[in-house]
């Protein structure tokens, strides 16, 4: 349904790394953007699952992507890591990234979804594929990526 | 243009909000009618019939109003004496009564009451073969005024949740107090002098202070426990009927308060448990009569607070539960073996009801008895931090006992460390702490025994059940730890820990949806220390503990 949304006017996204790879997500979404802290894992949780953290009094969840969507999870965190907390009818999650990278404006005429056709696990996640610069930036569908397995 | 539809909607809620309470007034007072015709009852059911038709005329619903009207036109007759209650005119009334349930469901979905009315307002109709005159029951009725002048406590409605984001805003408060003590106990280890005492009473009243508003926004936010009870003898009445029972229900301690979110959780396992003990329970009136008891079974239902819990007795004076015949049927149904049904005791195989694909009724009915029911029963009420217990004694009866916490939010903990971890156990489950050696703990048949008070206990290890660690992590360098004995119903199982790390009042935070469900954690909260610890379910952890040990036999 956002999909529809977006092809129809521009949009402001945020940029940033899973792994080696781009991704982006509807700025709108993203309520803050914050450094790694300390994170409570939850034993006998899905892998998925990183853990908790405290942020300003409340506890939030953490989830790491990479898992959830099957791709090379060798990349380790480091100073660049972040996490982006966004908010969801089911309450605030954060996600971990490599790297975040900037915020650009993706067009609707840029947008390419025949990869969609493509029936990989990891572009169900995807609303699509932009391009910018040389670089290949992959739209993510943060409410499917986020649904629980 | 958009104001006035905002408006509209608004005045819908306050419509949708009153009605309710007026028609769960309406059949309450009904069901009183069928018992005792008085004028009291009569009065209070016509006012609220009466106040549903004006707001609903005010609102332009017809068929909700055309509804109200004959109901009030029928209860002007009885008012009258010119008609006398029967089980025929209650019996129409509460239909109708049903049907406006159904017509607010429809007001709620679509806005407007599209409806069929006639049938229902026919049957009204029936028992009043000539209409009366409008105008007269447009006047004002007397009891409303007095009762106005009663009414001494101002009451006001407030957005539910406006009261969830206070009490929410509490719990933060809370946390940065205990954080604030924590500051205040390392600077008095480096400073003294009058600015540390001066910081230390403040603290001590700011947390005299947060108590009493955590206090006051707990109780803000309950209500007593009648919104549940209410729902009851319609269902007792129905189905008492239905079975060809008869049954009466007495209540009582239906103004206990307690947290609406408990409320809302456990209206579903007290229907069940209802049900159960009319369909199983209570004998027909033959049988009983055949059994030197009275026609008529009773069903008791007490609600009062105990400490910081709420415990609802639900008793039957039916005819029991055999507890040979429990045996027998989880053998065959292979919940247990003829061997351990011998050495199971009598409260155990009670619990045995609570097993998922359980049933004792031999016939599955359609009231209850599909084996599905007690074990949600259970879960249910476990999910909730309570404990259901129940008594049964042949041709005597049989008891419920639930205790169930004031609220969700904020609970007594345990502090313990595993695998330098901290975790939350709560304190209503702890029966004791000790200390033990590591060779006192015996291995038999695989399973890992304690002697705690000349009788043996199993032991569960959080370090090997949460994170697959060696047991050996457990003990200190003196070959010691800490065993945190709790209570599963009804027996004490020793959970071994690395060491007890304090207790707090902690305040609740589920896990919430991207979590998912995670066996054994039942939330998180924050410590004073800023870090977050996991809240164990003791039941769960204990029950999978149990279930893997036998299935390992």
């Amino acid at each position: 349904m956002s999909l529809i949304e977006k092809k129809e006017q521009a949009f402001q996204s945020v940029v940033f790394k899973l792994g080696n790879d781009l991704y982006c997500m509807d700025i709108f979404r993203v309520n803050e953007i914050i450094r790694l802290r300390e994170i409570t894992p939850i034993p006998r949780s899905s892998a998925h699952v990183k853990g908790l953290i405290n942020l300003r009094g409340k506890t939030i969840p953490v989830v790491d992507l990479k898992v959830r969507m099957n791709l090379d999870p060798s990349c380790e965190l480091d100073d660049n890591s972040r996490i982006i907390v966004v908010d969801t009818p089911h309450g605030s999650v954060g996600i971990i990234v490599d790297a975040v990278k900037e915020v650009a404006t993706i067009y609707p005429e840029n947008i390419d979804t025949s990869s969609l056709l493509l029936s990989d696990d990891s572009s169900q996640h995807l609303l699509g594929v932009t391009r910018k610069n040389e670089n290949v930036i992959s739209i993510l569908n943060l409410d499917k990526a986020l649904s629980a397995v | 243009m958009t104001n006035s539809d905002f408006d509209m909607t608004q005045y819908l809620d306050l419509f949708m909000q009153e009605s309710r309470e007026q028609l769960e007034t309406l059949e309450t007072e009904i069901l009183n009618l069928e018992k005792k015709t008085s004028q009291d009852h009569l009065q209070l059911i016509f006012r609220a019939a009466h106040n549903l038709k004006g707001s609903s005329r005010a609102m332009g619903f017809t068929h909700f109003s055309s509804i109200t009207h004959e109901i009030e036109n029928l209860l002007d007759k009885l008012r009258c004496k010119e008609l006398v209650v029967t089980t025929e005119i209650t019996d129409t009334l509460l239909s109708s009564v049903d049907s406006l349930n159904q017509l607010l469901k429809i007001i709620a979905k679509t806005g407007n009451d599209d409806f069929d009315s006639n049938e229902i307002v026919k049957k009204l109709q029936s028992f009043s073969s000539h209409r009366i005159d409008e105008k007269q029951t447009d006047l004002p009725l007397k009891p409303n005024h007095t009762e106005k002048i009663l009414e001494g406590t101002q009451t006001l409605r407030v957005d539910i949740s406006r009261l969830d984001h206070i009490m929410n805003l509490v719990e933060e408060l809370v946390i940065d107090r205990t954080k604030i003590s924590q500051i205040k106990q390392n600077l008095s280890q480096a400073f003294s002098g009058s600015d540390i005492n001066n910081l230390s009473k403040t603290i001590d009243h700011l947390a005299i202070i947060t108590g009493d508003l955590q206090d006051q926004i707990m109780r803000a936010r309950m209500m007593p426990i009648d919104t549940i009870f209410n729902r009851f003898p319609r269902v007792v009445r129905d189905l008492a009927n239905k079975l060809g029972k008869e049954v009466k229900l007495e209540v009582s301690g239906g103004d206990t308060e307690l947290d609406r979110s408990v409320l809302e959780v456990i209206g579903d396992p007290l229907l069940h448990i209802l049900r159960n003990s009319i369909d199983h329970g209570i004998e027909t009136p033959d049988e009983r009569e055949k059994k030197g008891k009275s026609r008529e079974g009773t069903i008791q239902i007490h609600a009062k607070h105990q400490e910081k819990s709420i415990i609802i007795d639900i008793i039957d004076n039916g005819k029991g539960i055999d507890i040979k015949k429990i045996k027998s049927k989880a053998i065959t149904k292979n919940l247990i073996s003829q061997e351990s049904a011998e050495k199971m005791s009598d409260n155990e195989a009670l619990h045995l009801l609570f097993t998922s694909g359980f049933s004792t009724a031999t016939e599955v009915s359609e009231v209850s008895g599909r084996g599905v029911g007690m074990d949600i029963v259970r879960s249910n009420i476990q999910k909730l931090g309570g404990v259901i217990d129940l008594n049964t004694e042949l041709d005597i009866g049989t008891t419920f006992t639930l205790k169930i916490p004031l609220t969700l939010a904020i609970i007594r903990g345990l502090l313990v460390t595993v695998s330098q971890t901290t975790y939350v156990l709560p304190f209503e489950y702890i029966i004791e702490i000790i200390v033990i050696k590591k060779n006192q703990i015996q291995n038999i048949c695989g399973k890992d025994i304690y002697v705690f008070r000349e009788k043996p206990i199993s032991l569960i290890w959080l370090n090997k059940v949460l994170y697959d660690n060696d047991k050996e992590h457990s003990f200190d360098k003196h070959d010691q730890c800490s065993v945190v004995i709790v209570n599963y119903l009804g027996n004490p199982i020793g959970l071994i820990t690395e060491g007890i790390a304090g207790e707090q009042e902690v305040v609740i935070k589920p896990l919430g949806y991207f979590c998912g469900e995670v066996p054994g954690i039942s939330g998180s909260t924050i410590l004073g220390s800023g870090n977050i610890a996991l809240i164990i379910d003791i039941n769960h952890l204990v029950r999978d503990q149990k279930t893997s040990i036998d299935l390992k036999e």
